[in-house]
């Protein structure tokens, strides 16, 4: 009996390396959490100069500092290796996305595909009842029924749940998320208070896979010249106004690095792709306007009446203001969603996600914008 | 977190426990009111009785390779691997430096620290060819013939694989004949000292690498003993170890060594061992059917017994064993402690799942009944949470709850 408690509270704690996680296990472990952290090896950074990548996401330092704080806290930790199965469900994904002009989300699908997913085989090989992470985002549940709900975080600015969208109720009921009901500036504290070394260790910012040398070149040594055909650049109409070197080098809303042969270029934004024509399309930014969009691979964090449109505010970036919607379900986890009001630049490939209030509905994949 | 009680510890090729010998004798050691260790090279007094502390280790050491084995042929050096690449570098860098062609064979079952070298021998314009491994991971010394050219200048087998515990068998022919022609045979005998009887005039090698951490000592000293006529080319310029290995010795490492060299008994160590391994073999066998053995078809030392589990990683069995106070490897290890497929496995033709899938105990000590059967109900009980976490993984992603 004792030792079934025991084994209800170990936590096999997500570890990057970084402040977040790392006050995450400290935590857990003040709270009689039986820590065991682990750290992924995600990405084999070995070829790259080590001076650019040192202190990134998945280098050797980061493994190496989470094993620091876990010297200090005295618990066990353990690194493994999850490249395959992140080059498989990320990085291939991420590479395709944009091959087919769509603008990925990897940082998502990270979490779909590895943190809430093949982490969760890691627990239950090391008998953890409970992963934990350092999000920014907050799990609570019901106490009768059992089901999850994920709530945004408490600071704002931090908040991750957008990254969050595709959690399924088995991984959300065995998940801690200790830093969803503290200001970052707190966490910060906090690091600093329990002594660890990292406490000053900037944010990371970028992909953790991408380089210095940008996406692009990331995309162009991993993919066949013919896969990324360059073509021309033209307007709604059809006027042919410059040339691209390839679609993947272009997002939606995007007014940068266009070569284009007309007065007052600064006036032209990317709002479209013909990939059938390998045309890259450019307007006014009044064309980026639009107020509608298709999406897939719906996720619902817990059931919703299918029968019933759901009233409620969506995400189509991270960086996005949510905006009122209403959102009809349909067959094979699509939805359409209609904004009140038309969105700058919806982008297919990013995540839409669904809010009601501070609780995250769900969400999917954007496929296509306008009624299209 | 603690274990429940001290952990088992079952991981004695990666490091060997120290030699309770050593212990006594680092602490007296150490204890000496007078003690200073003071540099071997000074002349004073000082420098005269750490100088002596030297050359009684270099000579313990040498007893222990057999009794006729010169001690003045011994190289100290930081590690067994250090030792490997001194020994490939001696041999080869000289003929790649004058830009000759130049012919290495070796085995794809290797240490690390000779299979990193394969690159290194490539990019400097030599060849490489490995000798065929059979079923067991036995290196086929007899194939040297035909892998054989007129530019060959070295082959490095290793003695005893440190992964399976398998011997090489023949390496005294392999030696002969290599000699014959005018080659140098480098050994890794790392994983043999201590488990296996060992007398270097014998065999008459060209070049032997040992490592002291294997056998109770302290890690950071490797040896490399060089036979006649065989010329060491430095990487690390000065006057210790007659110029072949720069830097002030490694005092207290070469005198554990010494000591540990002392309690070498490679007899008593299979009488000891022997029975607790078949033990622990047999009692896998019938409480775990799909467990397969690896390498047990080989000759093998008497410590070693390389596992792999159906439907698992080694790694998740590691550290789900390691939670249960049990300390013990799998595949080869890199800086991080990440698992990478074994190259030993995969070269004696297991498939990549099991090259993934494999966990290694290696014994110094024998095992009490109960600790041994305790151990084997550990290990059938996480084999089987681990091949449940892999269903349970498939379920997650359906999304269907289960409480």
């Amino acid at each position: 009996m004792i030792k079934q408690e025991k084994e209800n509270k170990r936590v096999l704690v997500a570890m990057s390396g970084g402040v977040d996680s790392s006050v995450a296990a400290v935590l857990l472990k003040n709270q009689g959490y039986d820590v065991i952290g682990v750290h992924m090896q995600l990405w084999d950074h070995a070829d790259a100069n080590e001076e650019r990548f040192g202190g990134r996401c998945c280098s050797l330092i980061d493994s190496n500092d989470a094993r620091r704080v876990c010297d200090k806290i005295d618990v066990p930790y353990y690194v493994i290796n999850t490249q395959e199965v992140f080059k498989e469900k990320v990085v291939d994904y991420f590479v395709h996305e944009y091959l087919r002009s769509r603008t990925p989300n990897p940082c998502a699908e990270c979490n779909n595909a590895i943190k809430f997913n093949y982490l969760f085989q890691k627990a239950d090989e090391l008998g953890c009842k409970w992963v934990a992470t350092g999000h920014y985002a907050q799990v609570t549940q019901d106490a009768f029924s059992n089901v999850a709900r994920l709530m945004k975080a408490v600071d704002p600015q931090k908040d991750q749940t957008y990254f969050l969208f595709g959690l399924k109720q088995p991984a959300l009921q065995r998940t801690l998320m200790p830093l969803g009901g503290l200001p970052k500036i707190m966490v910060r504290k906090l690091a600093m208070e329990f002594g660890l070394t990292i406490a000053q260790k900037p944010d990371s910012q970028e992909i953790c896979f991408i380089g210095d040398e940008g996406y692009k070149k990331f995309i162009e040594d991993r993919t066949a010249s013919t896969l990324r055909p360059m073509g021309v650049i033209r307007t709604a109409d059809g006027t042919v106004i410059g040339e691209h070197d390839g679609l993947f080098r272009y997002t939606i809303g995007q007014r940068k690095g266009l070569q284009l042969e007309v007065e007052e270029p600064e006036k032209y934004f990317v709002t479209g792709f013909d990939t059938t024509a390998r045309a890259l399309i450019v307007g006014p930014e009044t064309d980026l306007f639009k107020k509608d969009l298709k999406a897939s691979n719906m996720n619902w964090i817990r059931e919703v009446d299918g029968m019933r449109a759901q009233l409620c505010k969506a995400r189509i970036r991270s960086r996005h203001e949510e905006a009122s919607c209403r959102v009809t379900l349909f067959e094979n986890d699509r939805v359409y969603v209609e904004f009140d009001e038309p969105q700058r630049a919806i982008t297919p490939g990013q995540a839409l996600v669904l809010y009601d209030g501070n609780e995250v509905l769900g969400g999917g994949y954007i496929e296509s914008v306008g009624q299209a | 977190m603690s274990a429940p009680r001290s952990a088992i510890y079952l991981d004695a090729n990666a490091g060997a426990p120290l030699h309770p010998r050593v212990v006594e004798a680092l602490q007296s050691c150490l204890a000496q009111s007078d003690l200073l260790l003071a540099n071997p090279s000074s002349i004073h007094a000082h420098g005269r009785k750490a100088k002596r502390l030297l050359a009684e280790a270099r000579e313990s050491i040498a007893a222990s390779f057999g009794a006729t084995t010169d001690p003045e042929q011994l190289v100290f050096t930081s590690s067994g691997t250090e030792a490997n690449q001194l020994a490939i570098r001696s041999l080869l860098e000289p003929r790649l430096d004058r830009g000759e062609p130049v012919h290495w064979i070796t085995t794809p079952v290797e240490h690390d620290s000779v299979l990193k070298m394969v690159d290194w021998v490539k990019e400097r314009g030599g060849s490489v060819s490995f000798l065929p491994v059979d079923s067991a991971g036995a290196p086929i010394v007899e194939a040297m013939d035909t892998l054989w050219t007129p530019q060959t200048a070295l082959v490095s087998v290793v003695w005893v694989n440190n992964e399976t515990g398998v011997i090489t068998p023949g390496l005294q022919t392999l030696a002969r004949q290599v000699r014959a022609r005018g080659a140098a045979l480098h050994i890794d005998a790392a994983q043999a000292w201590g488990k296996l009887p060992i007398d270097l005039a014998q065999i008459q090698a060209s070049l032997v690498t040992f490592s002291a951490h294997k056998i109770g000592g302290l890690a950071g000293t490797g040896i490399l003993w060089v036979g006649r006529g065989t010329s060491i080319h430095a990487a690390l310029k000065g006057k210790q170890e007659k110029g072949r290995r720069a830097g002030t010795e490694n005092l207290l490492g070469i005198f554990a060594a010494g000591v540990a060299a002392t309690q070498v008994d490679p007899i008593s160590y299979a009488a000891r061992i022997a029975p607790t391994r078949d033990r622990l073999e047999a009692a896998i066998r019938a409480r775990i059917p799909g467990a397969q053995m690896n390498g047990v078809t080989g000759d093998r030392v008497a410590g070693t017994c390389n596992l792999s589990f159906e439907g698992v990683e080694g790694d998740g069995m590691v550290m789900a064993l390691d939670l249960k106070g049990y300390s013990l490897s799998s595949g080869s290890a890199c800086a991080s402690g990440v698992l990478e497929p074994s190259h030993v496995l995969m070269a004696m033709g297991k498939s990549r799942a099991q090259a993934m899938a494999a966990i290694r105990i290696s014994l110094a000590r024998e095992l009490s009944d109960e600790v041994c059967d305790a151990f084997v109900e550990d290990l059938a009980q996480t084999t089987s949470r681990l091949q449940s976490a892999v269903a349970n993984r498939a379920s997650l992603q359906s999304g269907e709850v289960q409480l």
